[in-house]
């Protein structure tokens, strides 16, 4: 599969007082396969926005490397493939959502009547078609937002890159933001973004990107992750033989624990035991939270 | 019964120390005169106004140097120019810029002071620019609807009112008689002003030969004078000025003893005064 | 392509500048000479033309460097501002077109309220008999030259201050130029030594005085300019305004936002 994002040894300084540097980025490496969905998280101040900033070339690398698409960040040609939300979404408000896309879309280089067709369909499926012609600066924040990601979609892009997407939508908002984003990774659009709605991260990515300090700390599938975060157990008394379902069996004392892949399994195993005349200690049933694993890895990190 | 008379009574007295106290409300609180010259103080508006109408009339006065010298503009000549004699503007014709003739050059410069090289030539070029050495002005009448509108628009702006007197004085052969009723507004709109009194006298005295007519205008002028000890150079010119027409006008007309006192009484003010001094030894 | 960008991004400061009601100021300035003009006629304006022309040329002159000021100091630093300058870098467009296309747009709204405000004036002045003759032609295309000037100053002076000191600077260099100009010239007079430095600071002081006619429009006999002039001011307009904006694309161009 085709790298969207491939970041090498990147480093990003800015300038700080008394002619020193302060570094945001160090030594982050990373990549995006096409037609993945990678959320880019870390905690506030960890490097997540000069990282994207450097992705689409507002700030420049002091080091390291950043392609999309082949094409180094920042260039016109890495621009023309990716649709970029920024953290905070400000829009003309002059304009009104309708103007603000053609303007966009203009310079994009898409024209006349294919230009208002697509910029109308792409307000239509944000939930902005009431609000097409109201100018920006009478929309509510949950609204801009939607301006911001309608402004992103312009042009049809690869790749997508969006920092704090969910940021100030309400939660019939996101829902419908996940199904749009869904649908467009199934076109084959590569999405990259960073949030602190770890619940959203679940629910959209196939992966995730931790970073901290500017340093990648953690890279996972986001699949198997889970699996390993799922916790199906029974601590029991008692001769039961549950070897066939459970994937494994321990003892504990006198009791024993077997842990299970799915609920089922579980509920089966508690029914043996009982049948058995076997006696249930204690019963753990937990899908695993990201929530844990992210404060957990940034604790380990640290 | 008792109590309604006492009603009455008190009502009575409520109503005449009622009225008294209205009779002190002016005392107490005095109503507020806004006479036209304190209202700059009390109201800003006016004082916004006012200011507005003295920079345009100055904005005017000094445009009526531009007019004349169909806008070229021109300044004092540096002390390094002086010394070194470069470019000045002598005056063909003119006397009626203050120090002009003397040392005076455009403001855009001449081409042999310019480092500037073809910038300075599109300036000369795109500017008004003249070689102003010798030059001549255009006529004076061009200038007067420029000091009819900056005397509307600041009543009290002196300078307009004398300068606009000299050049309509000059302007045709009725000049002074014009310059006189220019002037004879100036003084209803400046009551208190000598100096444009002085300036009637003069144009009757020393234009028209009125002497009869100037000399009220000029005793007018020494009266609201006399007391005022706060005078500008201009001002003090002017005085001593006043001075001096009034007692040679006194003497022309024969009234020697009226002569003698108003040169000893400027001699007085102006005590190493050459023309006062001489009035009043030769009588 | 690259025209279509800059005309894109021109458009968006004139609709700007417009929705910003920027052009109520012309309105109302224009309703004020209209009355003050029409006060002036019932007084009775005879022996006053060359006054009333050099008001309108003084009136012109100060209105459309102050909108080519206001316009072009703001445009960029009002994007970095409001964070709308994201969504705009992330399009795929050069940041030398931004450039250009912001400086197009600044020209073109002080273009248009000096050409509108022109207008309205010479109508008012044909209205009381005054007649500006040819030379008001070659006026009105040096003064547009001048603001492009202005503008180039403006925008150039944003990408490094912020908007208020950008345009503090750049009234203080177009309305000052003539000053500034004639300052450096008795400097060097007075004092030859000085004149190594007088030419370093003449050659980077934008000379906008030059490209003013009025003196010329309002005073009596005064011919039009040679058309050679008018190419050395045109010459002078484009060198100074490209050197500011690769000035400027030059600090931009590596620019952290």
């Amino acid at each position: 599969m085709a790298q969207s994002i491939a970041v090498s040894d990147l480093v990003v300084r800015y300038p700080s007082s008394g002619g020193k540097y302060t570094e945001a980025v160090s030594s982050l490496s990373f990549e995006v396969r096409e037609g993945e969905i990678v959320g880019f998280l870390g905690p506030n101040g960890a490097g997540k926005s000069s990282t994207l900033k450097a992705l689409m070339g507002f700030v420049p690398a002091s080091s390291g490397q950043c392609e999309i698409y082949g094409h180094a960040a920042g260039s016109v040609a890495a621009r023309r493939v990716t649709g970029y939300l920024p953290e905070v979404a400000m829009y003309y408000p002059y304009l009104s959502p309708l103007e603000t896309m053609t303007f966009y879309g203009e310079l994009q280089g898409l024209r006349g009547a294919a230009l208002k067709k697509e910029a109308q369909s792409i307000l239509e499926l944000v939930g902005l078609s009431k609000w097409m012609k109201t100018p920006n600066r009478k929309l509510s924040k949950g609204m801009l937002q939607r301006v911001g990601i309608a402004q992103a979609l312009l042009g049809r892009p690869k790749l997508l890159i969006l920092d704090e997407v969910t940021s100030g939508l309400d939660p019939v908002g996101r829902q419908e933001l996940r199904e749009l984003l869904r649908s467009r990774q199934r076109q084959g659009v590569t999405l990259f973004f960073s949030s602190h709605e770890l619940s959203e991260v679940e629910n959209l990515c196939d992966r995730i990107l931790i970073i901290d300090k500017g340093r990648l700390i953690d890279e996972r599938a986001l699949a198997p992750l889970q699996e390993e975060l799922r916790q199906f157990a029974v601590v029991y008394l008692g001769e039961v033989e549950l070897g066939d379902i459970a994937r494994s069996v321990s003892f504990r004392g006198e009791s024993r624990l077997a842990s299970f892949d799915t609920r089922p399994k579980l509920l089966e195993a508690v029914d043996r035991i009982h049948s058995a005349s076997g006696k249930v200690v204690d019963l753990i049933a937990r899908e695993g939270s990201l929530e844990t694993y992210f404060i957990e890895t940034l604790r380990r990190a640290a | 019964m008792k109590a309604t008379w006492g009603a009455c009574a008190a009502i009575v007295l409520v109503g005449v120390s009622g009225n008294q106290a209205r009779q002190l409300a002016d005392v107490v609180n005095p109503k507020v005169q806004l006479a036209g010259v304190e209202a700059h103080e009390t109201h800003a508006s006016a004082s916004l106004l006012g200011q507005f109408r003295m920079s345009a009339a100055t904005w005017l006065y000094l445009h009526a140097d531009l007019y004349l010298h169909n806008g070229v503009e021109m300044r004092p000549q540096t002390s390094t120019e002086q010394h070194t004699g470069q470019q000045s503007a002598v005056a063909g014709t003119s006397d009626l810029g203050q120090g002009e003739g003397t040392g005076e050059t455009t403001v855009i410069p001449a081409a042999n002071q310019d480092f500037r090289g073809w910038i300075g030539d599109l300036e000369r070029a795109c500017g008004a620019y003249k070689d102003m050495r010798g030059h001549t002005h255009n006529p004076p009448e061009t200038a007067i609807p420029l000091f009819r509108l900056m005397t509307t628009v600041d009543p009290s702006f002196i300078p307009g009112w004398t300068m606009g007197a000299m050049i309509v004085a000059r302007n045709t052969t009725t000049g002074p008689q014009d310059a006189v009723k220019f002037l004879k507004r100036g003084v209803e709109e400046n009551p208190t002003e000598f100096r444009l009194r002085y300036e009637t006298g003069f144009y009757l005295a020393a234009y028209s030969r009125s002497l009869a007519q100037a000399v009220p205008w000029f005793e007018e002028a020494r009266k609201l004078a006399y007391t005022r000890h706060d005078l500008s150079p201009d001002e003090s010119d002017s005085l001593r000025d006043t001075y001096r027409w009034l007692a040679l006008c006194l003497r022309d007309m024969g009234r020697k003893r009226e002569q003698q006192l108003v040169a000893q009484e400027g001699i007085a003010r102006f005590s190493d005064d050459p023309v006062l001094l001489r009035l009043v030894r030769n009588g | 392509m690259r025209p279509r960008i800059w005309i894109t991004l021109a458009k968006g400061v004139v609709t700007e500048s417009i929705r910003r009601k920027d052009v109520w100021v012309l309105a109302i300035l224009g309703v004020v000479i209209i009355f003050a003009a029409a006060a002036l006629g019932l007084v009775g304006i005879t022996g006053l033309e060359i006054f009333m022309k050099d008001l309108a040329v003084t009136v012109l002159g100060a209105f459309s460097t102050i909108l080519a000021v206001l316009t072009s100091s703001r445009v960029f630093p009002e994007e970095v501002k409001n964070r709308t300058l994201y969504p705009l870098l992330a399009r795929p467009v050069r940041r030398g077109d931004l450039l250009f296309g912001k400086f197009l747009g600044a020209v073109v709204v002080s273009w248009a309220g000096f050409l509108i405000l022109a207008a309205l004036v010479s109508a008012v002045l044909f209205g009381l008999h005054v007649h500006l003759g040819a030379i008001a032609f070659q006026y009105l295309f040096v003064k547009c030259l001048g603001l492009a000037v202005v503008c180039s100053v403006g925008l150039g002076l944003s990408t490094v201050m912020t908007p208020a000191a950008a345009a503090t600077t750049t009234f203080i260099l177009a309305f000052g130029s003539p000053m500034l100009s004639r300052a450096l010239v008795l400097t060097a007079q007075g004092s030859p030594a000085s004149l190594p430095v007088c030419r370093v600071v003449e050659a980077f002081l934008p000379q906008t005085h030059l490209f003013d006619l009025g003196a010329r429009l309002v005073y009596i006999d005064w011919s039009p300019v040679s058309l050679s002039v008018v190419g050395g001011l045109l010459g002078y307009a484009v060198v100074y305004s490209s050197s500011a904006l690769f000035g400027s694309w030059l600090i931009l161009r590596r620019r952290a936002f």
